[in-house]
C-alpha cells in the first residue's frame, strides 16, 4: 500500500490519463472477446443451421436474417475485421496512455531526485556509496517505471480478462468451464512460486556480472602496473575467471529457465488439450455446439498466457516495492536547510574568520578537532600544515558549511556561520579541493561555471593566474576544448590548476586551497604562488599544503596536531622554537644543510 | 573531441562477410547450433501439426458423432505435450550453451589481446570504451547467433510446413496466405527497424542521465561550494524532458506494433471465413479444414516477425561486431624476437642501461627526444629533474618499454631491449607511480600483486619496512581490509604507502619512483625515504622528482630541459655549476630561507 501511496504522490494531474487508459483496457478485453463469439455464431448458426443462442440474452437473429448472412458471408468476415480493429485499436490507446502516464511518472520522479540530492547536506554524500546512489537513480526508477507502464496495466488487463470470461464462459456451459479452467490457477501458482525462487538466482547473476566488470575496468586503468609488474597472465587470469564464473551463472539460470518454460508451457498446452478432448466428448453427446468448443478453445487461449505471466509480474511487483522503498529512503533524507541571512550576491562579506572554542566530529566518530581558537583578520593569509588525518581538511571544510558543527563557534564577520544562507555564504568562498571534481564540458564553461555570465575576459584571466594559458593554448580547441569522458583527459596537476582557475575567477572575499597545488611542478608552483602573492589582502587566504613553498605567502603559519593547533605564528617565531614547524621544515632543508 | 569513440549509428545493408566471421566464432558449438536448427526444425513441425488435431476431431469424432478412437487421439495429444516439453528444455538449454559459451571465449581472446597491447593504445583508447565491447557488444553477438538460429529455423521451417499443410487442405485458400505475407513482412520490417533505432535513443539518453546523476553525485562537494544547484537542475530538466519525449516516442512506435499486425492478421481469418465459409457450404473444403485455416492465419504473423526482428537486430548489431573485430585484429606493436622460457627466471638484471641515438615522439611532428643519449650504471641511482613536459616519464616509459622509441636502441645488461622477453625486463622492474593504483580486494592481496607466491609474514614485513604497517593496524581487519573499487575506501597516501610495500617485496634489480611520494605527508615521507634508501642500495634506481627534498642521496642529478639532459652530477656538484639546477634549487628553498633571514633581521 505504502508502494502506491509512493506512486501517487507523483501522479498528480495524470489521473485522467490513467483512468483513459484502465477503460481503453477494458475496451480492449470486451471487443477481442467478441471475436471468438462471432466465429462460433457463424459456424453454428449461418454455416451450421442451428438454432442460435447469445450469449446474456443478446438478440437473437431472425431466421430471414441468418440466411440473408449465408449467402453475403463477406458479412461476417467484415464484422471480424471490424471487431479486430477496435480491440488491438483499443489495445493501442491503452498502451500509450499508460506510456505516457509512466514516462511522465518518472520524469518527475528522476527530477526529484535529482534536486532532492543535490540538496542533501554533503555530511551524507561523504557517507554512501557513489554506486549504490546512482543505480537506485537509475535501475530502481526503471523498475518503479515499468511497474508503472507495464505490470500494472497487464495485471489490471488480466484481472478483467479473468472477470469477463468467465461469465461468458458460464453462460455456454458451466461443466465446459470446469475443465477448461482447471489448470490455469496451477499455472499461475507455478509461475509465481518459480519466479519467487529464483529471484536469488538472478541476483547472483547480477553481482557476477558486475564483478567482472570491476575486474576488467581495473585491469585496464591499471594496466600501467600490470605491465610494470608483469602480471598480463595473473591478470588474464583472474579475468578468465570472473568470466567463467559469470558464464556459468548464466548457463544455470538458462538451464532453470528452460525447464521453467517447458514446463510450464506444456502446463498451459495440456489445458487446451483438456478443452478440445473434453469439448469433443461434449460435442458428441451434444452438451455444446462446435462453435461453442472453438469459442472455449480461443478463449483459454487467451486467457492462459496473460495468467502465467501474472505469476512472474506479482513477484516483479515485490521488485517494485523494493525499488520504492530505496528511493523513498533517499527522499526521506531530509536536506540542507536553505534559510538564514542572505544578502544581495552583490554585497561583499568582508572575510572575517573567527574559531571560538570549535569541536567536531564526524557522526559517530571521535573528535576530530578540538578547541580550536583562531581569529584571521579580513585579508590575511594563513598556511596550514600538518600531518594526514589531523583535521585540516575538515577545519576547512566546516567553513563553506559543507558540514555542521555542534559545539563552539565560527563568526565570519563577527556573525555566526550558521546564521548564513548556506548558498549566499558558498558563493563568498573560493574553495579548491584537493581532487577537484571537473565538469565533462569545455575548459571555458569549467572554469567560469561559477559565473552568473560568460565572461571571456575574466576566465582567461583567472586561467592565467592559475599558470594554465600555455597549457590550454596547446590544446587544438584551446579554451574550447572538452574535457572527461568525452574529451581529453587533464593531468592531475592541470585540474588542480583548473579548479584553481575556478575558485579565483569568482574574486570571492575568502579563498581556500585545500592541498591545491600536490601535483603541479615546482616551476608552476612557483609562478602560481607568486600570482597568490600579488593578489594578497584582496581576500582572506587559508592554503593547506604539504610543501613549505607556500610558506612565503602566509602572514601566520598554523600547525595542527590530532585536531588540536599545535603551533600558530609567524615563520620566523615558529622556526625558532622546537616543535612539529621546525621538524618539518628541517627534514625538508636537511640537503640544504648538507650542502651548506 | 574523439570521434573515433562515437557509438556508430545504424548501419543501412547487412554485410554477409562480417556476419560469416561471427558465426566462425560460434564454430566452437557447430554440432550444439545444428542439433538447436533440428530441434527448432522439429518444433516447428509439432507446432504447425496441432491445428490438424483439431480438424481430425472435427472431421471425424464430432461431424460423425463417433467416439472412435478418442482415447488414442488424447494419448498421441499428450505425447505431443511431453515431445514438445523435452524439445523446449532441451533447445533453450543448448541455445544457452552456444550463447554464454560464445560469449566466454570471445571476451577471454579480447581480454588476452588487451593485455598484449602496449601502453599506447590505452593511451588512445578510453577504458569506458574497453568496457563496453567487452560487455554489451559481446553479449549483443552471443545473443544474435545462438538466438538467432533458433528463430530463423522454426520460422523457416513453419513457414514452409504450413505452407504445405495449407496448400494441400486447399490451394485456393492458401492464396489468402500468399495475399497476407507481404504486408506482414513489410510491417514487421519496417517496424522492428524503427523500434530499434527509437530504444537506441532511449538507451542513449539513459546513459547520458546516468553521467548525469554520477556528476551530481560525485560532484556534490564542487556543486556545494559553487552553487551550482539551480543551474545544475534545469540541465538536467532539459535532458531529463528529452528523455520523456524519446520514451514516449518509442514506446507508442511498440505500442503500434503489434495491433496494427494483428490487424491485417485479422483481415486474413475475415476472408478464410468468408471465402472458407462458402466452401464449407459448398463442401469443397470441411468444416475442419475450415478451423485449421483460421488458426494458421492467426498465427502467421508470428515467424514473420521473429525473422524480421532477428535481421533488424543483425543491423543494429552489426556495428558491434566491427568493433569487437577491430579489438580482436589488434597488432601488439611491442613485441620481442625472443620468446619468454623458464631459463630466463633464472637471470637476474645487472640494471646496467644504455640509450643511444633515441629518437621519440608519442605523436608524430612532437618530438620528446632526438638523439638522445645516456647511459645508468648497475647499481647506480639516478634522479630525473626538470619541469613537466620535459621527458621525465617519457624516459621511464622507455626504459620500461611500455613505448618503443622510433630510431635507436636501449640495451640493459648490454641486450638490446627488443631482443629480450618484456616478461623478463618487467619481471625485474619495480615501478610506483604518482597515482598509485590498487585493484578492489583486502590489504594484503593488493601487496601480494608484487610477488605472488609470497607469505603473509613476507607481506607484513615489507608493509612494515614502508611504514605502512601502522595505519594498516588501524584498520578494521587490518591486512584483510578491503579496499574498495581501485582502492577507494583509502587516501592518496595510503595508496601510495602500499604501492611502495608491494614494489619492495617484488625485490626489483631497477626501482622506478615516478613522484611516488607527493601525498605522502613529511614526516612519512622522511621515513620512506630512508628505507628506499636501504632498497636502493645495491640496485639501480631511477626517481622521477618535483620535491628537490626527496633526491638529496642520489648518485646522480639529471637535470632535464625540453628532451635534453643539460646537467649532470651530483647535487654538491651542480650546485657549484651555478646552472639551471642550482636555479631551480635555489628557488624552492633559499628563497624560503631567505625570506626568513630578511624577516630576522628586519
Amino acid at each position: 500500500m505504502k508502494s502506491f501511496a509512493f506512486v501517487f504522490s507523483f501522479a498528480k494531474g495524470l489521473k485522467l490519463r490513467y483512468t483513459a487508459a484502465i477503460v481503453f483496457i477494458i475496451l480492449a478485453a470486451s471487443f477481442s472477446f467478441l471475436n471468438p463469439l462471432l466465429i462460433r455464431f457463424c459456424i453454428d448458426t449461418v454455416l451450421g443451421g442451428k438454432a442460435a443462442d447469445m450469449p446474456f440474452n443478446l438478440p437473437v437473429p431472425s431466421l430471414s436474417t441468418i440466411g440473408f448472412l449465408r449467402n453475403n458471408l463477406w458479412l461476417a468476415g467484415l464484422a471480424i475485421v471490424v471487431v479486430s480493429i477496435f480491440a488491438h485499436g483499443f489495445t493501442y490507446m491503452r498502451s500509450r496512455f499508460s506510456a505516457q502516464v509512466a514516462e511522465e511518472f518518472a520524469r518527475r520522479l528522476r527530477n526529484k531526485l535529482y534536486d532532492h540530492i543535490q540538496k542533501l547536506p554533503y555530511a551524507w554524500h561523504s557517507k554512501v556509496q557513489t554506486g549504490d546512489i546512482i543505480q537506485r537513480c537509475t535501475s530502481d526508477v526503471d523498475t518503479v517505471r515499468r511497474f508503472v507502464a507495464l505490470q500494472f496495466v497487464q495485471l489490471g488487463r488480466s484481472i478483467f480478462m479473468v472477470l469477463l470470461i468467465l461469465p461468458i464462459m458460464l453462460t455456454m456451459n458451466a461443466k465446459m468451464t470446469f475443465y477448461s479452467t482447471l489448470v490455469v490457477p496451477i499455472v499461475f501458482v507455478y509461475a509465481y512460486v518459480f519466479f519467487k525462487q529464483v529471484r536469488r538466482r538472478f541476483k547472483a547473476q547480477d553481482e557476477a556480472e558486475g564483478y567482472l566488470t570491476t575486474t576488467l575496468e581495473e585491469s585496464i586503468s591499471g594496466i600501467r602496473i600490470v605491465k610494470a609488474f608483469a602480471r598480463e597472465e595473473f591478470e588474464i587470469n583472474r579475468f578468465e575467471k570472473a568470466a567463467l564464473d559469470y558464464r556459468n551463472k548464466c548457463r544455470g539460470l538458462v538451464t532453470l529457465m528452460a525447464w521453467y518454460w517447458a514446463s510450464s508451457d506444456a502446463l498451459c498446452m495440456l489445458q487446451i488439450a483438456l478443452v478440445l478432448i473434453f469439448g469433443i466428448r461434449f460435442t458428441i453427446n451434444g452438451d455444446i455446439t462446435l462453435g461453442t468448443l472453438l469459442a472455449f478453445s480461443s478463449y483459454i487461449g487467451m486467457l492462459i498466457w496473460p495468467v502465467r505471466e501474472m505469476g512472474r509480474i506479482l513477484t516483479d511487483m515485490g521488485r517494485a516495492q523494493v525499488s520504492i522503498g530505496r528511493l523513498q529512503e533517499i527522499l526521506d533524507t531530509p536536506v540542507e536547510s536553505f534559510d538564514g541571512i542572505a544578502h544581495d550576491n552583490s554585497h561583499r562579506i568582508k572575510g572575517e574568520i573567527e574559531f571560538r572554542e570549535l569541536s567536531f566530529s564526524y557522526e559517530g566518530g571521535s573528535d576530530i578537532l578540538k578547541d580550536i581558537n583562531l581569529k584571521i583578520a579580513s585579508g590575511e593569509t594563513i598556511v596550514i600544515l600538518g600531518a594526514t588525518g589531523s583535521g585540516k581538511s575538515t577545519l576547512t571544510n566546516l567553513i563553506p558549511r559543507l558540514f555542521d558543527y555542534s559545539q563552539g563557534q565560527i563568526l565570519i564577520d563577527g556573525i555566526d556561520l550558521n546564521s548564513y544562507d548556506r548558498q549566499y555564504l558558498r558563493k563568498q568562498i573560493g574553495i579548491v579541493l584537493q581532487e577537484p571534481f571537473l565538469y565533462a564540458r569545455s575548459l571555458q564553461e569549467n572554469i567560469g561555471i561559477a559565473l552568473q555570465n560568460v565572461d571571456v575576459v575574466k576566465v582567461q584571466k583567472a586561467a592565467a593566474e592559475s599558470a594554465l594559458e600555455e597549457t590550454i593554448s596547446e590544446f587544438e580547441h584551446g579554451y574550447e576544448t572538452v574535457i572527461g569522458e568525452r574529451g581529453i583527459t587533464l593531468s592531475g596537476g592541470q585540474r588542480q590548476r583548473c579548479a584553481i582557475a575556478r575558485a579565483l575567477v569568482l574574486n570571492a572575499p575568502i579563498i581556500i586551497l585545500d592541498d591545491a597545488l600536490s601535483a603541479v611542478d615546482t616551476e608552476t608552483e612557483e609562478t602560481i604562488l607568486n600570482n597568490l602573492k600579488r593578489r594578497k589582502g584582496r581576500a582572506t587566504t587559508i592554503i593547506i599544503t604539504h610543501r613549505l613553498s607556500s610558506v612565503t605567502l602566509a602572514d601566520r603559519i598554523v600547525v595542527l596536531e590530532h585536531g588540536r593547533i599545535a603551533q600558530i605564528g609567524k615563520h620566523e617565531d615558529l622556526i625558532n622554537v622546537p616543535g612539529v614547524y621546525q621538524r618539518i621544515w628541517s627534514i625538508q632543508h636537511k640537503l640544504e644543510e648538507e650542502a651548506g | 573531441m574523439n570521434q573515433q569513440y562515437q557509438e556508430k549509428e545504424f548501419t543501412k545493408n547487412l554485410d554477409p562477410k562480417l556476419w560469416l566471421a561471427v558465426l566462425k566464432q560460434a564454430m566452437p558449438y557447430k554440432h550444439t547450433m545444428l542439433w538447436i536448427a533440428g530441434l527448432m526444425t522439429f518444433m516447428a513441425g509439432l507446432d504447425s501439426i496441432l491445428p490438424l488435431f483439431t480438424k481430425y476431431a472435427i472431421d471425424n469424432m464430432i461431424i460423425p458423432k463417433s467416439f472412435d478412437g478418442i482415447l488414442l487421439f488424447s494419448l498421441l495429444y499428450v505425447g505431443v505435450v511431453i515431445v514438445g516439453f523435452f524439445t523446449v528444455a532441451v533447445f533453450i538449454h543448448l541455445t544457452g550453451i552456444v550463447e554464454t559459451g560464445m560469449n566466454y571465449d570471445l571476451r577471454k581472446r579480447c581480454f588476452a589481446k588487451l593485455q598484449s597491447m602496449h601502453l599506447a593504445y590505452y593511451d588512445r583508447t578510453p577504458t569506458g570504451w574497453i568496457v563496453a565491447r567487452l560487455n554489451s557488444d559481446i553479449s549483443r553477438l552471443g545473443d544474435i547467433v545462438a538466438w538467432g538460429i533458433v528463430d530463423l529455423a522454426w520460422g523457416f521451417a513453419y513457414i514452409v510446413i504450413v505452407s504445405i499443410i495449407v496448400f494441400t487442405l486447399s490451394w485456393k485458400l492458401a492464396l489468402i496466405f500468399l495475399f497476407l505475407l507481404p504486408f506482414i513482412g513489410y510491417f514487421s520490417i519496417k517496424f522492428q527497424k524503427k523500434l530499434l533505432v527509437a530504444y537506441r535513443m532511449v538507451r542513449k539518453l539513459n546513459s547520458r542521465i546516468t553521467h548525469s546523476f554520477g556528476e551530481g553525485i560525485h560532484g556534490a562537494k564542487t556543486t556545494k561550494t559553487l552553487v551550482r544547484e539551480e543551474a545544475n537542475l534545469n540541465e538536467f530538466t532539459g535532458l531529463n524532458r528529452e528523455m520523456y519525449s524519446s520514451s514516449v516516442k518509442a514506446a507508442v512506435a511498440s505500442a503500434l506494433f503489434m495491433p496494427l499486425i494483428l490487424m491485417v492478421s485479422s483481415l486474413g481469418v475475415g476472408l478464410v471465413l468468408w471465402l472458407g465459409g462458402v466452401a464449407t457450404i459448398n463442401q469443397s473444403i470441411t468444416y475442419g479444414a475450415l478451423v485449421a485455416f483460421i488458426s494458421y492465419t492467426m498465427q502467421l504473423f508470428e515467424p514473420i516477425s521473429n525473422v524480421a526482428r532477428l535481421f533488424a537486430e543483425m543491423q543494429n548489431g552489426q556495428a558491434a561486431a566491427e568493433r569487437v573485430f577491430s579489438l580482436l585484429e589488434l597488432e601488439p606493436e611491442i613485441v620481442s624476437s625472443v620468446p619468454w622460457d623458464e631459463s630466463w627466471s633464472k637471470r637476474t638484471m645487472q640494471g646496467d642501461i644504455q640509450l643511444q641515438n633515441i629518437s621519440f615522439a608519442y605523436k608524430e611532428g612532437q618530438a620528446v627526444f632526438t638523439d638522445f643519449d645516456l647511459h645508468i650504471r648497475s647499481g647506480e641511482s639516478v634522479a630525473l629533474v626538470g619541469e613537466t613536459g620535459t621527458g621525465k616519464t617519457t624516459l621511464v616509459n622507455l626504459i620500461c618499454r611500455f613505448y618503443e622509441p622510433q630510431t635507436g636502441s636501449i640495451k640493459i645488461d648490454g641486450y638490446d631491449l627488443r631482443e629480450i622477453p618484456l616478461k623478463w625486463i618487467h619481471s625485474q622492474l619495480g615501478y610506483v607511480q604518482q597515482v598509485p593504483h590498487l585493484f578492489q580486494g583486502s590489504i594484503l592481496e593488493n601487496i601480494r600483486y608484487g610477488k605472488l607466491d609470497a607469505s603473509d609474514a613476507e607481506v607484513i614485513r615489507a608493509a612494515q619496512l614502508m611504514n605502512a604497517d601502522s595505519f594498516i593496524r588501524e584498520l578494521p581487519g587490518d591486512y584483510s581490509y578491503q579496499v574498495g573499487e581501485s582502492g577507494n575506501l583509502l587516501s592518496t597516501g595510503q595508496k601510495q604507502l602500499l604501492a611502495f610495500a608491494r614494489v619492495v617485496l617484488a625485490n626489483p634489480r631497477l626501482l622506478i619512483l615516478d613522484e611516488a611520494t607527493a601525498s605522502i605527508d613529511t614526516e612519512t615521507e622522511s621515513l620512506v625515504q630512508i628505507a628506499m634508501n636501504k632498497v636502493l642500495q645495491d640496485r639501480t634506481g631511477i626517481v622521477v622528482a618535483h620535491r628537490l627534498s626527496t633526491i638529496r642521496n642520489v648518485d646522480r642529478i639529471l637535470m632535464m630541459y625540453k628532451g635534453r639532459i643539460i646537467e649532470s652530477g651530483s647535487h654538491t656538484e651542480l650546485m657549484h655549476l651555478k646552472g639551471r639546477y642550482y636555479k631551480l634549487y635555489m628557488n624552492q628553498f633559499m628563497q624560503e630561507t631567505a625570506d626568513a633571514e630578511l624577516a630576522r633581521e628586519a
